[in-house]
């Protein structure tokens, strides 16, 4: 009862501050925006967020964050219907019905419904956070350096499995080249400061802000401009305004059936909500009285794909909150923006800070408050900036992941290190090599280290607790069952 | 796929067997021994990825000899409309990250929008000029007076 009452407590504070209100205001309809954008995702949105809240207390600035993170998932379901590009790879799912429903004059509903259906997976995310983090930050306590070890590998191993359908080799050589990366600079246990080159710049690492814009943002702005005058907009809204009651009973095992899904895969480290949606919509079409309908533009397809992006969310801050692990790659940005403002999110924040988890399940209440309230008002607004050149706009967006980056460290070798990963990004991306194990590698790399190393330390070399201790076990086994299973399966076609 | 498969092998072949002579040349820490090595997880993460990427060279069932052979590839690049807007691209971005701090980044900054968005609308130069100023200066007053961000 005392936790229904923080969270309230703090969703009221929230709702009555006028600084907090005011910021989160402009960062959801922000968050709205670059999620529409075909271009910018919300990783991007959040990493270009956390550089311009730099400066802001601690609450406000992660507030603020969460909002960008609910509003860019839901944003983009806006480009997905109207110009059948997904403006975050969450969306993808929501093309296959949503444009075609907007073509057939159904925009309208089918724009509204998804708002719908946003707000109710993310408030099924809130509940998540509220019931399920309190309970993995229990687990979490019992961890030691052999389980954070395997947690990494096995994270990695998933990430890439599910990342990369067609071909889980690469999913995971995209996360051990992370793994790999993240290895440069100094390290934790006796400083040394391993393949800096000599540069004083390296000896630090490689920031994870210029990573993670190279990685997602520079390869979209060269996609974007390189497929440049491909695009079709649906302008003509016609239609109902808002979804019947009706149409929300009839799918209610949908939604609740898509929320605990997407919830479960939000968990799994660095997956994230374009699984979710996927999955969480093909479970939809299996169950449906009407499966032919999916594709030409079902309600049905669309309810699920948007109710599974946004419950996603809930999920992927779970683990970000007590195994300072992401739950997918706006999640990995959403952690990093936690330790740059002092926040030590992880097993030890249900004993240190066990109020924050309430507080933080309060603020993506709150920012689903507003996402559901702008986007419902603000369809029209939405739909001219869809309409605004992508010549004119991208060069604005690489100023803006220019300026995002140097923030962190006002350096300009941080630009340089952007401007790398871009390029290795952008032949990751045409090559089919996933960006997500990538960024989860990276950030999880100097966990893994630190945990291998401390573990085999502790037992002069003995590498059986790595096999033996219970938690040990079950992450072993889950990790050699996934690998074996994919590559059957793809060695079966 | 197959042929960049086994170029990508081969590059990541070579970069992971760069980083595991880096990590055996580290220093033993005496404090730690053998096992507080620095470079043992590099190493771990290194033949894992030379595992996969050896691998990915066996799987793509190709020699060196087919790849110098076949050169359509290249050709098939250099025709494409894809190609020409992204080597612009990057190539205004490579200049522009160059110039940085070089020249004044409001005017820097101004030049860059306006000549990319003109190199690829190709219309309306004057409507172009108006958004590209006042974009500048919208991001610049921004940064620089609110959220109190140093300009490169």
């Amino acid at each position: 009862m005392g936790n229904i009452s923080y969270l309230l407590e703090s969703f009221i504070k929230f709702i009555t501050n006028p600084i907090i209100l005011f910021n989160s205001t402009w960062a959801t309809l922000l968050g709205i925006i670059i999620g529409a954008l075909p271009g910018l995702t919300a990783t991007m949105g959040i990493a270009l967020l956390t550089g311009l809240t730099f400066g802001f207390p601690s609450d406000l600035a992660i507030v603020m964050l969460i909002c960008m993170y609910v509003g860019a998932i839901y944003g983009g379901s806006r480009s997905a219907i109207l110009i059948n590009i997904p403006g975050t790879p969450a969306n993808a799912a929501t093309t296959l019905d949503g444009y075609p429903l907007a073509r057939s004059g159904e925009g309208a509903i089918a724009l509204s419904t998804a708002t719908f259906a946003s707000a109710i997976g993310s408030f099924i995310g809130v509940l998540s956070i509220f019931i399920f983090a309190p309970l993995l930050g229990q687990i979490a306590l019992k961890f030691g350096s052999w389980e954070f070890a395997w947690l990494a590998i096995f994270g990695i191993t998933i990430c890439g499995a599910l990342t990369a359908p067609k071909d889980p080799l690469k999913g995971w050589i995209a996360g051990f080249l992370g793994l790999l990366l993240s290895q440069i600079g100094m390290e934790t246990i006796g400083s040394y400061p391993r393949y800096s080159l000599g540069l004083l710049e390296l000896k630090g690492g490689i920031a994870l802000i210029p990573a993670l814009v190279g990685v997602y943002g520079i390869p979209e702005i060269l996609i974007s401009m390189r497929d440049y005058g491909r695009r079709e907009i649906v302008v003509n809204i016609k239609g109902k305004a808002l979804p019947s009651l009706r149409l929300i009973t009839k799918n209610f095992v949908n939604i609740i059936r898509s929320g605990i899904i997407s919830v479960i895969i939000g968990v799994i480290p660095g997956v994230g909500e374009d699984v979710a949606a996927w999955v969480s919509y093909d479970f939809a079409k299996r169950a449906s009285k009407e499966p032919e309908k999916f594709g030409k533009g079902s309600l049905e397809g669309l309810i699920a794909a948007e109710t599974g992006n946004n419950a996603c969310v809930g999920g992927a801050i779970i683990p970000v909150l007590t195994l300072a692990i992401p739950g997918s790659a706006p999640a990995a940005v959403l952690l990093a923006a936690m330790w740059l403002h002092g926040l030590r999110p992880g097993p030890l924040l249900a004993i240190e800070n066990p109020k924050f988890i309430y507080e933080a399940a309060a603020m993506m209440l709150f920012a689903t408050l507003l996402m559901t309230l702008f986007g419902l008002s603000l369809i029209k607004l939405f739909l001219r900036v869809l309409t605004i050149d992508p010549a004119i706009l991208t060069p604005i967006i690489f100023i803006l992941c220019v300026l995002g980056v140097f923030a962190i460290n006002v350096r300009l070798f941080d630009i340089y290190i952007m401007l790398f990963l871009g390029i290795i990004g952008y032949f990751m991306r045409i090559m089919e090599y996933p960006a997500a194990p990538f960024v989860l590698g990276f950030i999880l790399g100097p966990m893994a280290d630190e945990n291998i190393r401390r573990a085999l330390l502790l037992t002069q070399g003995n590498i059986s607790p790595f096999f033996t201790r219970p938690i040990c076990i079950v992450l072993f086994l889950l990790t050699l069952a996934i690998a074996l299973y994919r590559l059957t399966e793809r060695r079966k076609g | 796929m197959n042929k960049a498969d086994f170029i990508t092998g081969v590059i990541l072949c070579i970069l992971s067997t760069l980083f595991i002579i880096g990590a055996l040349r580290m220093p033993i820490d005496p404090a730690f021994g053998i096992y507080g090595h620095p470079g043992l997880s590099p190493i771990f993460f290194a033949s894992i990825l030379f595992i996969f990427s050896f691998y990915l060279i066996l799987r793509s069932k190709i020699s060196l000899k087919d790849i110098k052979k076949d050169l359509t590839f290249w050709k098939r690049l250099r025709g494409r409309n894809d190609l020409k807007n992204l080597l612009i691209t990057l190539f205004f971005i490579i200049i522009y990250i160059f110039l940085l701090r070089k020249l004044p980044f409001f005017i820097l900054t101004f030049f860059f929008i306006f000549i990319f968005s003109y190199t690829f609308y190709k219309k309306r130069p004057l409507l172009l000029f108006i958004i590209s100023l006042l974009s500048t200066l919208v991001i610049v007053t921004i940064f620089s007076k609110i959220f109190l961000i140093p300009m490169p």
